[in-house]
């Protein structure tokens, strides 16, 4: 259900370094617009982060969201990627918003450097992974630049990502805080979801959405 | 634009031997003072998040680069010196945070009062409108544009390049 909003200008991406937003990027849009309302019921959140933020779209349409839901209020958004070209894209994506929120870039691995300052205090979490299944034999002789790999390329089951992110989130996740993580197919959904549960999150899946030869998930991690 | 002292705050040094130390040391070389509009409850509700002895640190560290007035848009680079203000070579060796008080009395009292850092987060600060405003411009209106983060254990560096820090490590560390 999808309410309309403009998708947040990215024209200034580059493409041959930035994953150029795509279904996946879409539907994480659309998760977005049906949940606003419940992540600002839990409280306004202070602190929203998106790791692998690439184009930084997601994390732009959350900004008009939440100005959207309450211009009076502040949230700090963090924008984390391995790619310093995402990074300064992501910031020129959310200036194009007009955004009012202090907004942050770090170039990290999922975060790392974050893991202990910021312990129970992000309250939006959102990731689109690399989460398309390759196998580990995929070497530079791709033709992709390696961030534009790095963007997509979730190794065996497009799952070596979205694991070791796992922990990250749960240390990062406030009480009250919300993650939003896009997921395809082949990522083993429900075995997924289980890991989740085996993490100490409370795991459901809240859109499906057949996409080409992909079929994609949004799943909804709580504390 | 960014990294703002906010983001400083919340870094630690990733290499394995360093056991997320914290907080890292700020070697700037390009600081800006970027005016934000106030928002007094997002403040409040920061503070506890906050490690403040870290945050009164940075702004130790930073402020010898910042403008004379430190008013409105300001950009100083290291080794531009201005009048009786210390020059930033001088203050990264003191290292003494108390000293920063001192350091900045010895040049323009103008820009004491446009930048002063409360030594501890007062009591009832969701109240204090002159503590939350204070906060405000350390946290979120000093832009570190280049220089370096550097781990208090190891010595190990991450750049901040366009005010992007690059906390990035080898599998080796």
């Amino acid at each position: 259900m999808n309410c309309g909003h403009p998708t947040p200008d990215y024209s200034h991406i580059d493409r041959d370094n930035i994953y150029d937003p795509a279904e996946d990027t879409f539907l994480l849009l659309d998760s977005l617009d049906d949940e606003i309302k419940s992540i600002c019921m839990r409280g306004f959140p202070l602190v929203a982060m998106e790791m692998g933020c690439g184009s930084g779209v997601p994390l732009a349409y959350l900004s008009n969201l939440l100005h959207r839901y309450d211009n009076n209020s502040q949230c700090l958004l963090i924008g984390v990627d391995i790619n310093p070209i995402a990074l300064s894209a992501t910031r020129i994506t959310i200036d194009k918003t007009l955004s009012l929120y202090p907004v942050e870039m770090i170039i990290d691995d999922l975060g790392i450097s974050l893991f202990q300052r910021l312990h129970g205090i992000v309250d939006v979490l959102l990731f689109n992974p690399p989460y398309v299944s390759s196998s580990n034999n995929i070497t530079a002789s791709y033709e992709s630049s390696r961030y534009l790999q790095a963007s997509w390329d979730g190794g065996v089951d497009g799952r070596e990502v979205i694991d070791r992110f796992l922990p990250v989130a749960r240390q990062l996740l406030s009480s009250n805080g919300i993650c939003y993580i896009v997921l395809e197919q082949c990522n083993r959904v429900t075995n997924f979801c289980i890991l989740c549960e085996q993490f100490g999150f409370k795991c459901c899946v809240i859109k499906e959405r057949k996409a080409g030869i992909e079929r994609l998930y949004v799943v909804k991690l709580t504390i | 634009m960014t990294m703002k002292l906010i983001t400083h705050n919340m870094l630690t040094s990733n290499v394995r031997a360093a056991n997320h130390a914290f907080p890292l040391r700020i070697e700037a070389t390009v600081v800006e003072r970027r005016a934000r509009e106030f928002n007094g409850e997002f403040i409040a509700r920061m503070i506890p998040k906050l490690e403040w002895g870290a945050l009164v640190s940075a702004v130790g560290w930073v402020k010898p680069l910042l403008g004379r007035s430190g008013a409105g848009d300001q950009r100083m680079e290291e080794g531009v010196g201005e009048g009786g203000i210390a020059k930033s070579g001088d203050i990264a060796e003191s290292g003494n945070i108390a000293e920063s008080g001192d350091i900045a009395a010895s040049g323009d009292s103008g820009e004491v009062s446009e930048l002063v850092v409360p030594p501890e987060v007062v009591t009832d600060y969701e109240k204090d409108d002159t503590f939350l405003r204070a906060a405000h411009t350390a946290l979120l209106e000093i832009e570190v544009l280049e220089g370096k983060l550097i781990c208090p254990v190891t010595g190990r560096e991450y750049p901040i390049s366009k005010g992007i820090p690059n906390m990035l490590i080898g599998e080796d560390e």
